[in-house]
């Protein structure tokens, strides 16, 4: 288990991450969403051991991860923009890896590689960015790790290819309780992943929570009423303290905390023409909340 | 999960990422070995070839090929040391490169190694590969010398030193810009950062005393200089020390002959350096944040550090280098002061921040390094306090230490330091830049002898001027003086020469013609002559010791800076009293003693000069004509060994000296080269041991001349020089006949020519000597209608043809010619007559 | 099992789908009581879910008495068809009541509602017949399990 406590963190004056706290579990994917610059890689390469917080401390287990080969052994961290050496073949990098992690995998690197369909012996500065991504991931799963830094790590690849290391991963969470650290600012990928979800903005933590409770705690209801009584029901409908509330004509659509099942008693007392209650997505979800607390809202937080 | 875990233990984790990293920078191997094999076997097999060569065509015999091979094997522990530090900059520059990319450091410090583990695995790629293909080289490269050649000899230590050396040095420049590249996060930077850090310190060091150069003309500026120091400043210039010293180059420091423990520690310096610069970079790195990579400059704070002690020394160095260029004009000092200051300001703000927006940073600081610039000018080159011309008061001095030559005197005491300093005080305010001082003519006049014309032309001097003429032809007859007076000067019973300088004096000032001659040694282009009636026209007051000339004085005050300083003592001025000064002191005589102690077979020559005659005495094997003679004859070891008993005996006659003797005036000197002594001695007149000894040497010489296993006699100048000894007895002389005798017997190629004609006639130098020593009557010095003259020459006829041409057209003794003399009209022999009769 | 199923495009939260498909296997007799389900793991790689979410189902589905899951044994089907007949029966009448409430506050009177109630099922039910939900339609779909 990771935990990180009231992480801060600086780049001469400007504040990169502000008091952050999180954890993230064995066996379980954490989605770590974030506009381009809020400090997710900041964070991720704070985890990894790569950066070192102004204030704060990190646990895995209780145990700090800077210069700390006994955790780090266990530990990949794929960068947005991964590295290779030098005019390099995937099985040179094979062979690096081979021989920094303890249980780097062969096999798993020959299968892997079969699976993604590349070609270990070509150089790697000829493949395409997506392929690059593609080979840092089969690297590091080669690698056996306990801990999986993704960072932005999907963005560059097809659906299928998608799929496959989405696969991949889950068989780790599920097979060898592998901790997956996920960057990204695509909410819908995180939705079919994650178990837990964390939003940044500018440095600072807004959310922390398990992905089914934030959906389950999050209501949209549509729900009409005869005509005489839509201005009495607009009154009452605001005793749900609702995030928003629209009215249409006799038409209400409001978004409320709470469970559908603890609102469906209060709809039904009041007796509606009519009532429905409609799934929403993370994005729906994300954006009520920012709006809540007061940040506009636009296209620029979530991708 | 189907492959076994495998072991956590580190130190295997470490030596598979090691064996990965050989493997990984093959490329970088194959450079080293490439330009080791290049630098130590190529060479190695060229080099050799080219003696064996040499040895089969027969030449350079003078020392054994194994001699020649021990030789070779050190010039290529040369290169190789050389090349050795090259490499060390690629090292440096190349391992934990990595830390100059983010996206590197991203992957590099997510793995399960720690700083250390990357610092140190990367030392230990580039140091292996460094090892092993230099020894492999250096083993191949010695392999082919061995075997061709052979190897013995004082090189083969100096060659294995410096292959330590080769090592060390490559050490030290690695860990220097591995230390610069735990400082820094761009290639550039490290780069510039191992320059700064190799040089800065010693440069700003350097720079006050260039400062004090530039303005402090009369001072000593490097014994001020310690060259620990800067040794201590610049590891290059350490490394270039290691270098020399193991080369044997630098025979002697500090009079001391140099120890293999002292080489071995000089170059062990090397290493300690090389290990502390190591381990503050593996310190660094650890610390180093890793977000900050691709910046110039990691830390921060060390900015100030770096940016103004570069901007100082741009601005001095810039104010200098005007002054030096342009001339000593304040406005260019300033001008150049002022560019160097804002360039150099302009350009660390660039390549510090990596931005020219940000050029102008930190302009406070610029102001107060301008006004630091501003006050080492003043102090140093403007020399405001004046430091140039200050001599301490006598009560304020500890002790002061007279170097003249190649030797030195202490005065410690208060008594002599008291009877010392005024002379000193007085040659300080003489003494303006270096200038030469005024002349007291009425002095001279008083100490100088001359004669008259009318004395010369006389008769009763005849052979004053016969000796005069014999030995310093070029002096005197002049054809175009006025009226054609010659004008001669000597002194006591001493002779002049003119390897001695002619200084014309009028009043107080050195003509140009002396001067020019004096100085540059090139033919005057002005002569000015003047009528001796009217007063001395021609003065020398000297000694044959041609060290007087000069003194270094260091003054070490109770309280405060030394003053190491020139004086010029010139040749007439009261202040030589400070030469008897000296000469009284008991570490004078001291030197003296020590040639008691040195064994004939240490020397390796010895040199004496009497009244400018020089003459080396052959020492050791040479008398013999080798080494191999040495061995194989018997009878010449044991004359040998007689020579030498001679040769000790002179030493130990040489070394005692009193104050008596030095009242007298020197007329020689000697000088010795041994195992521990290089140094050159006065001899006085009132030497007489000495000279009882000089004689009963050459007394002995007949039987070391006319052996046949000795070389001695086949030595002209030996041979000659005997003869004049033979001659002379070697009192000074006083007896122009034995002159005569001699200068006759000592000329090979003696020519007669007429004057008119210029034909030449050469004549058997025996004939000569008779016809001379019969005839000394008959010759003239001066031109009363010259048919013929007597000419002798060490060149060519041809030659000897132009330069009696000139000879007779100015009166102008062009170099080489030597004792001639006219035959006076009516007294030309038969022979002579006979021939140029034809 | 390949019968465990879950859409990704509905919008109804994965967990739930899973305990309605799960609850619906179970209905149909497609899993019997005693039968062992799927660990999470093996679910998980098969559907490419998250496993904590497969956990959460099979969670619910413990605290709904449909399942029993032993430490290192795995997860047995408790339930009866028959209960679970009897819960599905109690869903629809609630449903049911719901669209009677709504239809008699609109003012449709009862012969309409019945009427209508009939109309639906003569659609309905046919409709069903090619319902997924449907045991037999399941046990002929081939692959059922969806990527």
């Amino acid at each position: 288990m990771i935990r990180a406590e009231n992480i801060t963190k600086y780049f001469d004056d400007v504040r990169s991450l502000h008091e952050v706290s999180m954890t993230a579990g064995d066996g379980s994917i954490f989605g770590l969403i974030g506009s381009n610059g809020s400090g997710k890689s900041t964070l991720l390469r704070i985890l990894s051991g790569i950066y070192q917080p102004d204030t704060g401390d990190i646990f895995y287990d209780g145990a700090p991860v800077f210069e700390n080969t006994a955790v780090k052994n266990k530990l990949v961290y794929l960068s947005d923009d991964p590295y290779f050496l030098p005019h390099c073949t995937m099985n040179d990098m094979r062979d690096f890896y081979a021989s920094v992690y303890p249980e780097f995998d062969r096999e798993r690197y020959e299968s892997l590689t079969k699976q993604f369909g590349l070609n270990p012996r070509r150089r790697i500065v000829t493949f395409s960015k997506g392929m690059q991504k593609q080979v840092s991931m089969l690297l590091g799963l080669a690698c056996r790790p306990k801990y999986l830094f993704c960072d932005e790590t999907f963005d560059g690849l097809d659906p299928v290819m998608r799929q496959l290391v989405k696969s991949l991963i889950i068989a780790d969470v599920a097979e060898r309780d592998l901790c997956c650290v996920v960057a990204s600012h695509n909410l819908r990928e995180m939705e079919d992943m994650a178990d837990h979800i964390a939003l940044l903005h500018r440095g600072e933590l807004l959310f922390e929570k398990e992905l089914d409770d934030i959906r389950t705690n999050m209501v949209k209801v549509q729900v009409s009423y005869r005509k005489e009584i839509c201005d009495d029901m607009a009154e009452k409908l605001r005793e749900l303290q609702p995030m928003t509330l629209e009215r249409r004509g006799s038409l209400f659509t409001l978004i409320v905390r709470g469970t559908e099942e603890s609102l469906q008693q209060w709809f039904r007392e009041t007796s509606p023409l009519f009532c429905e209650y409609i799934p929403m997505t993370l994005e729906e979800i994300f954006i009520t909340e920012m709006e809540e607390r007061g940040y506009e809202f636009t296209s620029q937080i979530l991708g | 999960m189907n492959s076994p875990v495998r072991s956590l233990d580190k130190p295997k984790n470490r030596a598979a990422y090691l064996r990965f990293g050989l493997k990984q920078n093959w490329q970088q191997l194959v450079f080293y070995a490439i330009i080791m094999l290049l630098a130590c076997v190529v060479t190695s097999i060229i080099v050799t070839a080219t003696i064996l060569e040499e040895i089969q065509n027969g030449f350079s015999m003078y020392h054994t090929p194994a001699h020649k091979g021990a030789d070779l094997f050190r010039d290529i522990a040369l290169i190789f040391a050389v090349v050795s530090c090259v490499l060390g900059v690629f090292s440096g520059m190349s391992a934990t490169g990595y830390v100059n990319s983010r996206r590197a450091i991203h992957c590099y410090h997510s793995l399960p190694l720690t700083r250390d583990a990357l610092y140190l695995e990367g030392s230990a790629v580039q140091v292996l590969y460094y090892l092993v293909t230099s020894l492999v080289s250096l083993l191949i490269g010695t392999l082919v010398i061995v075997s061709q050649l052979g190897m013995t000899g004082e090189s083969v230590g100096e060659g294995l030193l410096l292959i330590l050396t080769g090592i060390g040095g490559y050490l030290l420049v690695f860990s220097l810009f591995q230390l610069a590249g735990t400082l820094t996060g761009t290639a550039v930077f490290r780069f510039i950062a191992a320059g700064i850090i190799a040089f800065l310190p010693v440069l700003v060091y350097l720079m006050i005393y260039a400062g004090a150069d530039t303005g402090m003309s009369n001072l000593m500026v490097d014994y001020y200089m310690d060259y620990n120091q800067i040794r201590f400043l610049c590891p290059a210039f350490n490394i270039y020390y290691a270098m020399a010293i193991s080369y044997g180059d630098a025979y002697v420091i500090d009079d001391n002959v140099i120890t293999v423990g002292y080489t071995l520690w000089s170059i062990a310096t090397l290493y300690l350096t090389a290990v502390f610069y190591y381990l503050l970079g593996l310190w660094l790195h650890r610390k180093r944040r890793s977000e900050l990579s691709e910046s110039s400059l990691i830390w921060k704070k060390l900015t100030a550090f770096v940016k103004y002690p570069v901007i100082f020394v741009c601005g001095a160095g810039g104010a200098i280098f005007f002054r030096a260029a342009l001339g000593t004009d304040i406005t260019w000092m300033i001008f150049g002061g002022f560019c160097g200051l804002v360039l150099s300001f302009l350009l660390m703000n660039v390549l510090i921040t990596r931005n020219t927006k940000s050029m102008f940073k930190g302009l406070p600081g610029l102001g107060i390094t301008a006004l630091v610039v501003a006050f080492f000018l003043a102090v140093l080159p403007f020399d405001v306090f004046g430091f140039n011309n200050f001599m301490y008061d006598a009560d304020q001095v500890k002790s002061v230490t007279v170097y003249y030559g190649d030797k030195e005197v202490v005065f410690a005491e208060e008594d002599e330091i008291a009877a010392v300093m005024p002379y000193i005080a007085e040659l300080t305010r003489n003494t303006e830049g270096n200038q030469t001082t005024p002349y007291d003519a009425a002095f001279m006049r008083e100490t100088s002898y001359y004669i008259d014309p009318e004395t010369v032309l006389n008769q009763s001097e005849k052979e004053a001027r016969s000796i005069l003429s014999m030995q310093y032809p070029d002096r005197g007859v002049r054809l175009d003086m006025p009226d054609e007076k010659p004008t001669f000067v000597w002194m006591g019973g001493k002779m002049l020469d003119d390897h001695y300088n002619i200084k014309c004096y009028e009043d107080g000032y050195i003509t140009e013609t002396s001067a020019a001659r004096y100085y540059e040694g090139v033919t005057a282009t002005e002569t000015k002559y003047y009528d001796p009636s009217e007063g001395i026209t021609s003065v020398y007051k000297g000694d044959y010791s041609y060290d007087w000339d000069r003194l270094e004085v260091s003054v070490y005050p109770k309280f405060g800076i030394p003053i190491h300083r020139y004086m010029r003592v010139l040749e007439v001025s009261e202040n030589a009293a400070v030469f008897d000064v000296i000469q009284n002191t008991e570490q004078y005589a001291a030197y003296y003693r020590e040639l008691a102690d040195i064994k004939a077979d240490d020397l390796h020559s010895m040199y004496i000069n009497l009244l400018d005659e020089s003459v080396n005495i052959y020492t050791g094997s040479a008398i013999l004509g080798g080494e191999e003679m040495l061995k194989a004859n018997e009878k010449a070891m044991a004359i040998l060994q007689k020579h030498n008993a001679l040769l000790e005996t002179l030493l130990k006659a040489a070394s005692v000296l009193t104050p008596e003797m030095t009242d007298t005036p020197v007329i020689g000197s000697i000088s010795i080269h041994s195992e521990t002594i290089s140094r050159t001695y006065n001899l006085y007149a009132g030497m007489t041991q000495f000279w009882d000894a000089w004689l009963a040497y050459w007394e002995q010489m007949p039987e070391f001349m006319d052996n046949p296993d000795l070389k001695l006699g086949q030595s002209n100048s030996t041979k000659a020089y005997y003869d004049m000894l033979r001659y002379t007895n070697y009192r000074l002389y006083e007896d122009g006949k034995d002159i005569m005798d001699w200068a006759a017997s000592f000329h090979t190629d003696t020519y007669i020519i007429e004057a008119d004609t210029g034909r030449a006639l050469y004549v058997d130098p025996d004939k000569m000597a008779q016809v001379l020593e019969n005839s000394m009557d008959d010759y003239t010095l001066g031109l009363q209608e010259p048919r013929f003259m007597v000419v002798s020459h060490k060149y060519t006829i041809d030659a000897m043809k132009e330069g009696v041409e000139n000879i007779l057209a100015d009166g102008r003794v062009p170099d080489g010619y030597n004792k001639f003399f006219f035959f006076r009209k009516d007294a030309v022999p038969q022979f002579v007559l006979d021939a140029f009769s034809k | 099992m390949q019968y465990i199923t879950v859409d990704l495009r509905d919008r109804k939260q994965l967990y739930e789908q899973l305990i309605d498909n799960i609850r619906k296997l179970i209905l149909s007799g497609e899993i019997g009581p005693g039968e062992k389900l799927p660990s999470v793991r093996a679910l998980a790689k098969e559907l490419c879910i998250n496993p904590n979410t497969i956990q959460k189902a099979y969670n619910e589905l413990e605290r709904q008495g449909v399942i029993l899951t032993l430490p290192g044994r795995g997860s047995v089907v408790l339930a009866e068809t028959g209960d679970l007949r009897k819960e599905q029966l109690t869903r629809i009448g609630d449903a049911l009541t719901a669209t009677a409430v709504e239809a008699a506050s609109t003012g449709i009177t009862r012969e309409e509602f019945l009427s209508l109630a009939e109309n639906a099922w003569n659609h309905g039910a046919p409709a069903a017949e090619n319902h997924p939900d449907k045991p037999e339609t399941a046990k002929a779909a081939e692959g059922g399990n969806q990527l």
